[in-house]
């Protein structure tokens, strides 16, 4: 066994290396994902439920904007006594983005001259029902809208 | 309890609670035949029948004599049928009594009668001719139902067919020489279908250009108004362009010229094109400003229609591949808002206002677009990254079949 | 080399290993032309190990309710770094592993392994392929989509028809008389801690029976067997299952690249179930063989027929020792052979089947 050993210790030392390496090699590969698997993303909860729609200092009173909820669009609109509210900017008409109209203060669809009122609620113009509305968190200067529970 | 138990069987012998105590008009035509019975059988379902109006609310008489001679006594009131020309007169003895029609439904308009001789019927009517339109040809006489009731012949769905019982007759209307194709040409509307196939009942239907009970055809200077009261950004676009004092002064009405006025279809962006199917080219060449706004107009919102219609594509196949597209699916969305922006501010017959929302679209495509192939990339990253993983397990079994044979290698010779 | 022999010194010291240790050495490995067959169970494990591990690491953001269970899938899949390799991953290696498990049981069933003294590892064996469809059923539902959710809805309504204990065995499944969110609760405990901790049990037991009593030859292999050397078991037959492992490795991740599991539609139970609702392949011969079996079979309802149909040839398999005498005294057994063949047959063809669209009715 020695004598098998020295005689080819550098060609199976050589595959061992390389047995060794190549095993490290894909240990690594594997643990490499796993370890950036487990350190959790920016964002850290899984949520179609919370998003940060807006700062209040960018929203002035008897100010509307729509803001991107999922992959459709949402309004925030700023109350004029300085209340913050969320709904759906989808139109339950036809489906057309809605947008807020501070010189009425009420929420007005485009298409087909849809009005809501402050708490969603359709009332005038072909719309058949009210706006879903979204639950709304105020921190420090941050809006987060969230789907009500 | 025994008084409770009294009440229920005194109101359990004289009728249903909810039914008003029967009338012997009503007991005796029920038990009659043909039409005589019929007409009693329909005012069942009656606005009228209840307490204090019921039949004698228009014929007179008195519903508790058993006694068909004391009932039906003209000396005592009774008016029998009345004739077509005294409907109209009949019906708004109380409709038009803000006070009487107040006890029964508060909310209930008293306009009608007022409304009905400012219309076609109306004015026909008062020529003394008994075929013109009167209540009873689109209430009918009994049977008579809330508009809200989806039996009855003016609820929104049934209001077409209604109208259409004389006018789309050939025969009734010649007199009048009145065209028939328009209940036709509503049937194949956007608006129709939305009122019966898309169950929209904010869809207008005839009554609601034309009017209820002054039902007259907007002049052509007030189609546009009429057309504006849903469609109102398109209607104040219009006004702003030189169309509207153009089809003014040619007496052309407003929307109508170009969307027809009951044939209203769903809009191509291919009306804009100059050729025999295009609805610009009817009036515009290339060589007028018209025309080439019409070609510029098209060009811009073609641009963003295709560019929207390749991201749209582009982002489906990544979604499909397994990637989320929250943020390219909203950029679509986005450019699908402004292509709607950008033909509704076609109305203002102005390559500069269709430009800018078209603009917006295509920079929302873009950005859609560009989130699609950063998820094509990704995924190709993964690929790679895997086909590298592969490589090196590869490699790992040539290194270990190396190991298996060198350690199976049988032993050399001593020396 | 040098660090794994200081290693191996100190926990001998400590804990006797040198009689382990000879065993080890000595242990063989019987060589023949059916040889190749001895990884497969390996391969089973590895790809179990596999299951652990990628189950475990999804259980950090996994959320096991009918609100949230989707959306965690979804958030691991898209916002979670290698995310969605890891779920890839869990989802092959699950259909590998009992690919494996059946490739080994067949090939274990033909070679006449189970007889006299190997019946345990055998009975083992079933318990661990019964459990390991277990894990296939109740981890199927986890993502809370469309399909998992009707295939469930359809999977659990069979087990009522089960005379006697039918009701109560549908409402332990289902944590209620529907498939809701206390199902998904449920299906979640027997996914990641019943059954593994009932699968560590018989697979140590398992294990066990099959170091302690070595490889069995098969009765037409034997005289080969005793001409060709045999193989040691450490080095040479662990090298070459880590081989076997290793490919087994390649096999899943060009999977998971290449055909990266889908994530599907959120269920909603108030929707209509989707056309082709299909449970996993594995249940496809079961799913396709009731769908043939007439409405009625001499007055019994045809489905009840063919599920006590399938408990029967479940329970003659698993007693297969017991019934082959042959076997038992080393003699080749080629009834039970060819009710081998039979059987995979029968399974493959009905698998093919369903997976072309099934016979038009």
């Amino acid at each position: 066994m020695e004598r098998l050993y020295t005689e080819r210790s550098s060609r199976r030392r050589f595959v061992e290396w390389f047995l060794g390496s190549t095993l490290g090699a894909v240990a690594l590969s594997v643990l490499y994902p796993v370890f950036r698997f487990v350190i959790p993303p920016e964002v850290a909860e899984s949520a179609t439920n919370g998003v940060l729609a807006g700062t209040l200092s960018q929203m002035p009173s008897n100010s509307g904007k729509v803001f991107r909820f999922g992959s459709k669009p949402g309004l925030l609109i700023r109350l004029p006594s300085g209340d913050v509210r969320a709904f759906t900017a989808i139109c339950t008409h036809l489906g057309c983005t809605v947008e807020y109209r501070p010189d009425l203060q009420e929420i007005w669809c485009p298409c087909h001259n849809g009005f809501y009122n402050l708490q969603g609620v359709n009332v005038a113009g072909p719309p058949p029902r009210a706006l879903e509305e979204y639950a709304v968190a105020v921190s420090d200067d941050k809006v987060w809208v969230s789907r009500r529970a | 309890m025994m008084l409770m138990a009294l009440v229920a069987l005194v109101t359990a012998r004289s009728g249903a609670a909810d039914e008003p105590p029967a009338s012997s008009c009503m007991k005796c035509h029920l038990s009659l035949t043909d039409q005589l019975q019929a007409v009693a059988e329909a005012f069942k379902d009656d606005i009228h029948n209840q307490p204090r109006l019921g039949c004698p609310a228009c014929h007179g008489g008195n519903p508790q004599a058993e006694e068909m001679q004391d009932a039906m006594d003209p000396e005592k009131g009774f008016r029998g049928t009345p004739a077509p020309l005294q409907i109209p007169d009949l019906c708004g003895g109380c409709h038009q009594n803000a006070a009487f029609v107040k006890q029964f439904a508060p909310n209930l308009p008293t306009d009608q009668l007022s409304q009905y001789w400012t219309s076609v019927h109306g004015q026909r009517f008062k020529t003394g001719d008994s075929n013109a339109a009167t209540c009873v040809s689109c209430h009918r006489a009994h049977g008579i139902m809330s508009v809200h009731d989806t039996r009855s012949p003016v609820y929104p769905t049934r209001v077409v067919d209604t109208c259409a019982s004389c006018h789309a007759d050939a025969q009734r209307m010649a007199p009048y020489k009145i065209a028939t194709n328009q209940v036709a040409d509503y049937k194949e509307s956007v608006h129709y279908h939305a009122l019966t196939v898309a169950n929209d009942l904010s869809a207008p239907t005839c009554n609601s250009c034309h009017g209820s009970h002054g039902a007259t055809p907007p002049g052509v200077q007030s189609i546009a108004n009429v057309c504006g009261t849903c469609h109102t950004r398109n209607m104040e676009l219009f006004r702003s362009s030189p169309h509207q004092e153009a089809f003014a002064n040619l007496s052309v009405g407003g929307c109508e010229a170009c969307h027809s006025n009951h044939r209203v279809l769903s809009p191509q962006d291919s009306w804009l094109e100059l050729g025999d199917d295009g609805v610009c080219g009817r009036c515009h060449k290339r060589e007028d400003r018209g025309g080439a706004a019409a070609i510029g107009m098209l060009a811009a919102l073609q641009l963003a229609v295709h560019t929207t219609d390749e991201a749209k594509d582009q982002v489906a196949r990544a979604e499909r591949a397994g990637m989320l597209m929250d943020e390219a699916d909203a950029a679509l969305q986005q450019a699908h808002q402004e292509i709607i922006t950008a033909r509704t501010q076609l109305h203002t017959a102005s390559v500069a206002a269709v430009a800018e929302p078209t603009g917006a679209a295509v920079k929302a495509a873009d950005q859609a677009l560009a989130g699609a192939r950063a998820a094509f990339e990704e995924i190709r990253y993964r690929r790679t990254g895997l086909l590298v993983a592969l490589v090196l397990i590869v490699l790992a079994c040539v290194a270990l079949v190396l190991v298996i044979r060198q350690l199976e290698r049988p032993a050399p010779p001593s020396g | 080399m040098a660090v794994i022999q200081r290693a191996y010194k100190f926990l001998d010291e400590r804990l006797q290993l040198e009689p382990l240790a000879e065993y080890a050495r000595h242990k063989e490995v019987p060589r023949h032309r059916y040889s190749w067959a001895y990884f497969f169970g390996g391969l089973a494990l590895f790809f179990f190990i596999v299951q652990v591990c990628s189950g475990i690491l999804l259980l950090l953001y996994y959320r096991p309710t009918a609100e949230a269970g989707f959306d965690s899938v979804q958030f691991i899949m898209t916002r979670v770094r290698f995310g969605w390799l890891v779920r890839s991953i869990h989802s092959w290696s699950a259909n590998l592993m009992i690919l494996a498990a059946f490739i080994h049981m067949f090939s274990v069933f033909l070679m006449k392994s189970y007889t006299r003294p190997r019946e345990l590892t055998w009975w083992t064996g079933c318990i661990l392929l019964a459990l390991g469809m277990g894990f296939g059923f109740s981890g199927y539902l986890l993502p809370w989509n469309e399909l998992a959710f009707f295939a469930t809805r359809v999977g659990t309504e069979m087990v009522h028809k089960t005379p006697l204990i039918g009701d109560w065995l549908l409402r332990f499944l289902r944590g209620g008389d529907d498939v809701t969110g206390a199902t998904l609760t449920r299906f979640f405990g027997f996914h990641v801690a019943v059954l593994p901790m009932v699968t560590t049990f018989v697979l140590i037991a398992h294990l066990l029976f099959v170091q302690r009593q070595g490889m069995h030859v098969p009765a037409s292999a034997h005289a080969e067997s005793q001409r060709r050397p045999p193989l040691r078991f450490v080095p040479n037959f662990m090298l070459r299952e880590l081989l076997v492992w290793l490919i087994g490795l390649a096999l899943l991740a060009a999977l998971a690249a290449f055909f990266p599991w889908e994530l599907g539609q959120k269920a909603d139970p108030f929707a209509s179930a989707p056309a082709n609702i299909k449970p996993e392949w594995y249940f496809l011969f079961m799913f396709e063989t009731l769908k043939l079996l007439p409405a009625y079979i001499a007055g019994i309802e045809g489905e009840l027929v063919g599920l006590g149909a399938f408990g029967l040839a479940a329970l003659l398999w698993f007693f297969v020792p017991v019934f082959d005498g042959r076997a038992r005294q080393g003699k080749r057994s080629p009834i039970f052979t060819v009710i081998g063949w039979l059987m995979i047959l029968y399974i493959f063809g009905m698998t093919a089947l369903s997976l072309a669209g099934g016979l038009s009715k």
